[in-house]
């Protein structure tokens, strides 16, 4: 088990970071709380040793994509939460861009995880591959075609880069 | 592109709320798994420890148990044994003869105190017509020391299926007991060969198998009033074992006139 320190460092850095990758693809805010808790006590109870900082970030990013696909695809919450009532707890932060807040989070969630990333932590294409496991050709064509699903839903142009 | 889509996920924060929530969370799971950590090795080891513990003694309890340390032999013409563990339950009763397997048929007398076996396998006996008043029942002890010899005989000389058919009961040696499986006989009968032999040394064990005790008695009774070993203190065995009086005389008042 780590030590209070360790962990308690990890938390203050990487809060934020989890914090949207559960936001994105739950949307709402108390099941966030859950697998929040769960992915710094899933970083507590390992035995992981890291090569660098870099690493550690790579593996809370792994470990929380899967922690929120675990959830949306379990039983009791694919019985209990219907999708419209999903969409209707999404809370948008008051000062972001409401438009593009929505156009990002109603996408599969194998686009969002590319998409953010990509354009919010800056990884290539290569880093993304080994951090979720997936080919690189694979995030590739993930970003063109998550890209491509944007522009639709947003209709502007700025988004063929 | 790039920057609307980080512009957009800046604002999303995790709360001063969510991280003390966290802290909180995790130093309870910390505290359950290192209270956890040690809390089962001890009582696991506990456990293991009574368990052990239990199996000894059931192992211990069974095999002391299960381990005959005296003999009763029951013979009249039936010749029947019980083994009796140092609780004096029965742990075994065999027959020796037919007419011994006739008695025990459908009794269950194992687990039971002698005393109680005994009075089950007399009535047994005396419903098949095998105690007769011309009969002679004789009781042979055999246990690890005289006092257990005396308890024994007590205990056998009161119980109500001797108080009411009367019958001697004497004590033998117990190595004796396995010189006699040995021959394939009861003790009883055994000490009873014992005993004629020393007046008639062409008597074997094959012979007195297929005797009654009145019979063997008989004989005995022959060759003492021949006057050649008078000898008041009957069936005392060859351990030196000098509790040879007869423990009744109920029944066997003719028979037992003679031993005193």
């Amino acid at each position: 088990m780590r030590s209070e320190n360790d962990v308690n460092s990890a938390v203050e850095t990487y809060a934020d970071m989890v914090q949207r990758i559960c936001y994105y693809h739950l949307k709402n805010k108390a099941d966030t709380e859950d697998i929040f808790q769960n992915v710094f006590l899933k970083y507590m109870l390992s035995d992981m040793e890291f090569q660098d900082e870099e690493h550690k970030k790579a593996w809370i990013i792994r470990v929380a994509v899967n922690a929120c696909k675990d959830f949306l695809k379990s039983f009791f919450r694919q019985r209990t939460v219907p999708l419209d009532i999903m969409n209707e707890t999404a809370v948008y932060p008051e000062d972001g861009e409401k438009e593009v807040f929505e156009a990002v989070l109603t996408l599969p969630g194998k686009y969002k995880d590319v998409i953010y990333l990509h354009y919010f932590e800056g990884y290539s294409a290569a880093e993304i591959s080994t951090i979720l496991g997936k080919r690189e050709n694979t995030i590739y064509s993930l970003l063109s075609r998550g890209r491509g699903l944007l522009r639709e839903k947003l209709g502007g142009e700025e988004f063929g880069e | 592109m790039a920057n609307r889509i980080h512009d957009m996920f800046e604002p999303v924060k995790a709360s001063e709320e969510l991280k003390e929530s966290t802290a909180a969370f995790l130093q309870a799971e910390r505290r359950k798994r290192t209270a956890h950590f040690f809390r089962p090795a001890v009582y696991r080891t506990i456990a293991a420890v009574c368990v052990m513990l239990m199996l000894l003694a059931g192992i211990g309890g069974y095999s002391v148990m299960g381990t005959p340390v005296s003999y009763v032999s029951i013979d009249v013409n039936p010749s029947v044994e019980l083994a009796l563990n140092r609780f004096d339950r029965v742990v075994s009763a065999t027959a020796y003869n037919e007419d011994g397997e006739v008695i025990l048929e459908g009794l269950a007398v194992k687990g039971k105190k002698y005393t109680e076996a005994i009075d089950l396998i007399l009535d047994s006996a005396d419903k098949s017509a095998y105690l007769t008043p011309e009969s002679d029942l004789v009781f042979t002890v055999a246990a690890k020391n005289r006092e257990k010899k005396r308890e024994l005989r007590t205990g056998i000389e009161n119980c109500s299926g001797c108080m009411e058919h009367g019958g001697e009961s004497i004590s033998a040696d117990i190595g004796t007991v396995t010189e006699a499986h040995h021959h394939g006989v009861s003790l009883g009968k055994y000490s009873a060969y014992l005993k004629l032999s020393q007046y008639d040394e062409t008597v074997t064990v094959e012979d007195c198998r297929d005797m009654t005790m009145s019979d063997i008695h008989h004989q005995i009774k022959e060759h003492e009033q021949g006057g050649k070993h008078r000898n008041g203190e009957a069936n005392e065995t060859d351990d030196g074992d000098s509790s040879g009086s007869p423990g009744k005389t109920h029944r066997n008042g003719h028979h037992n006139g003679n031993h005193e």
